[in-house]
């Protein structure tokens, strides 16, 4: 297991060596560089060429990733060109509100899920399973972004109620914090909770065809602790893996959800970034989402090898 | 359809008689598919739908999209479909020319990404060796990437404009057909055809790409397909956030952002509508997905 753990991250280094790179050579891309983009009104050359010698933009790309590779290894992912704030900063306050929209989508999304394919399947072929189904389909469809901007138009229209867009740290007023939450993670979680229903429908079925419920039935099991504890438990295990995979999922919709209900996490700041053309602050996060993506990776296949004794990780 | 061939020549070695069993029209085998995958033929439809309307939106459409043709903010009524938006453009007219974007800018980028993904993992699985283990840890490092993030990198890397949307979404879709034309091509690399082909010596590429290719072109298909709905809300998602399709062209995402939701309690239709086109599209191309996933590759039939 330890061996495995360590093989893994191993492997993750080089991955997040070459998409340094890659993140570093797209980002110098750019057309239209930030410097004619701060330098709105002025078009002065002589003072373009000071800036760009001042952020250190005058250099062949290959020396720019190699001094900020030195510095990212000590730690320091720069300083945003704009705020002049360094970027972990940056992303250390956005961060929080990130996790705390993840967290909540999630459990709406469980809590969707997992119930609803849990009777979709006890019930197959019959009304509640269509509606199911139906629920899920549509969830599938249905573009998070569409929603969002759905479920800020419909309440301000019929009950004249706007989620407030000033953002209020869960620690300072949780009530007025969830207020702001709610929405965004409804729009985000119904999205993760179809697949996630789908799943838990189809293995609710394939464990409901397995011997050992035959046997319990046969042994005269109360069909409620049948279902807790041998039907739930068993479909849950590849329930929770995809629910981990979806993570990737879910730092993209975080983009689209954050701009619409202002919230201040990473995707609004990696947007902002993009915007205006802030290099280090875009690499830096992008390389933070993507080593995020993988290590929920394998904490998702290392949660699988935890809860199915059958599996082996070697 | 093989049994009724061979039942129709018996007949005729026959002399035809009792035995006659007519081929099934195309009608005919239509209506069986149609009750074996009644979700599939209506996802079928939606897309053909969509599809007839975006080819003829010139026929169709009363108006130009961006034409600027009665009072800003008019409700939908027996003229203005889908009423107005604030320059007073017809809605119903930029959602059907808008359904061309999504159609074009989907099928682009799942074809781009589609045949660069194969390419890439025939080559690396059939070739093996160093190149496979270059290849997989590049298809690793972009399989790294949430895919709209990767998106939205290579847009902001390249600018926007709708060709640069569909290279960056055909981008994203790169790992996941690599992963599966390489698993595919693994499987069938000793078969005893591909043996065949060598011992009278076929060269790599013509094994590659007239041997292997047409028998892992289910599976693939299957992911292609999906791949379709997903570059067709890719596109809506980046023009939504400004990253897409630059307005005044229409495009679904571009028409429920900006002005859409400054007057999204005055005039609702504007974000409505594309909303509801781009979620029927998805919808159909969805439900013909797990349709052809159950015809063309069985085994990753949904149980």
């Amino acid at each position: 297991m330890r061996t495995y753990v360590l093989r893994r991250i191993a492997l993750i280094i080089p991955t997040i060596f070459l998409v340094s790179i890659v993140v570093f050579g797209l980002i110098r891309a750019i057309p239209g560089d930030v410097v004619t983009l701060m330098l709105q009104d002025s078009k002065d050359p002589q003072q373009a060429e000071q800036l760009r010698q001042q952020l250190g933009l005058d250099k062949p790309v290959v020396v720019q990733y190699g001094i900020w590779l030195e510095h990212a290894l000590q730690g320091d992912l720069g300083t945003s060109l704009w705020t002049k704030n360094s970027v972990v900063g940056e992303i250390s306050r956005a961060l929080p509100v990130t996790l705390e929209l993840a967290i909540i989508s999630m459990i709406i999304a469980s809590l969707l899920a997992i119930p609803f394919g849990l009777i979709s399947a006890l019930m197959q072929n019959r009304f509640p399973d269509y509606l199911v189904r139906v629920i899920s389909i549509t969830g599938l469809s249905v573009p998070n972004f569409w929603l969002g901007t759905l479920l800020i138009m419909l309440p301000a229209i019929w009950f004249r109620w706007s989620p407030p867009t000033t953002y209020v740290s869960i620690f300072a007023d949780p009530i007025q914090n969830l207020k702001q939450f709610m929405l965004p993670s409804l729009s985000l979680g119904y999205g993760f909770s179809a697949i996630t229903m789908r799943l838990m429908r189809s293995e609710t079925l394939e464990v409901m065809r397995q011997d050992y419920i035959r046997t319990a039935q046969a042994k005269g099991l109360a069909s409620r602790a049948l279902v807790m504890r041998h039907i739930l438990r068993n479909a849950l295990i590849p329930v929770i893996t995809v629910m981990g995979a979806q993570a990737r999922l879910f730092l993209g919709g975080a983009v689209l959800i954050e701009q619409i209900f202002l919230l201040p996490g990473l995707g609004r700041l990696t947007l902002w970034a993009i915007q205006v053309r802030d290099y280090p602050q875009l690499q830096a996060n992008i390389l933070i989402i993507v080593i995020i993506t993988l290590l929920l990776n394998l904490l998702t296949d290392l949660s699988y090898g935890w809860l199915d004794p059958r599996v082996r990780l070697a | 359809m093989n049994e009724s061939t061979v039942l129709n020549q018996s007949a005729l070695a026959t002399g035809g008689s009792a035995l006659q069993r007519p081929k099934p029209s195309f009608w005919r085998r239509a209506g069986t598919l149609a009750r074996q995958q009644p979700l599939g033929v209506i996802g079928l439809l939606l897309v053909l739908i969509v599809i007839v309307l975006a080819l003829f939106a010139g026929v169709i459409a009363r108006y130009g999209p961006e034409e600027l043709s009665g009072i800003p903010l008019t409700g939908p009524n027996s003229t203005y479909w889908f009423g107005t938006d604030d320059f007073g453009r017809d809605v119903f007219s930029r959602v059907i020319y808008g359904g061309r974007i999504s159609l074009l800018v989907g099928f682009l980028s799942a074809l781009a990404g589609g045949a660069t993904g194969t390419a890439i993992g025939l080559i690396s699985a059939y070739e093996g060796g160093w190149l496979d283990l270059t290849l997989q840890r590049l298809v690793d490092a972009l399989m790294a990437f949430p895919s709209f993030i990767l998106a939205l990198a290579v847009v902001a890397g390249l600018g926007t404009s709708e060709r640069n949307v569909i290279i960056a979404i055909s981008i994203t879709m790169i790992p996941i057909n690599a992963r599966i034309a390489r698993g595919s091509t693994l499987a069938l690399r000793n078969a005893q055809f591909v043996d065949a082909a060598q011992t009278i010596g076929s060269s790599g590429r013509r094994i590659m790409f007239r041997h292997i290719l047409p028998n892992i072109l289910g599976p693939l298909t299957v992911v292609i397909t999906a791949s379709f709905g997903w570059a067709v809300v890719s596109e809506a998602a980046l023009s939504f956030i400004g990253l897409g399709t630059p307005p005044p062209a229409p495009s679904w995402g571009n028409m429920m952002s900006g002005s859409a939701r400054t007057y999204i309690s005055a005039a609702p239709w504007m974000a409505l509508f594309p909303g509801i086109a781009l979620s029927m599209l998805v919808f159909g191309v969805n439900m013909l997905g797990d349709a052809l996933r159950d015809l063309l590759d069985p085994r990753l039939r949904a149980r």
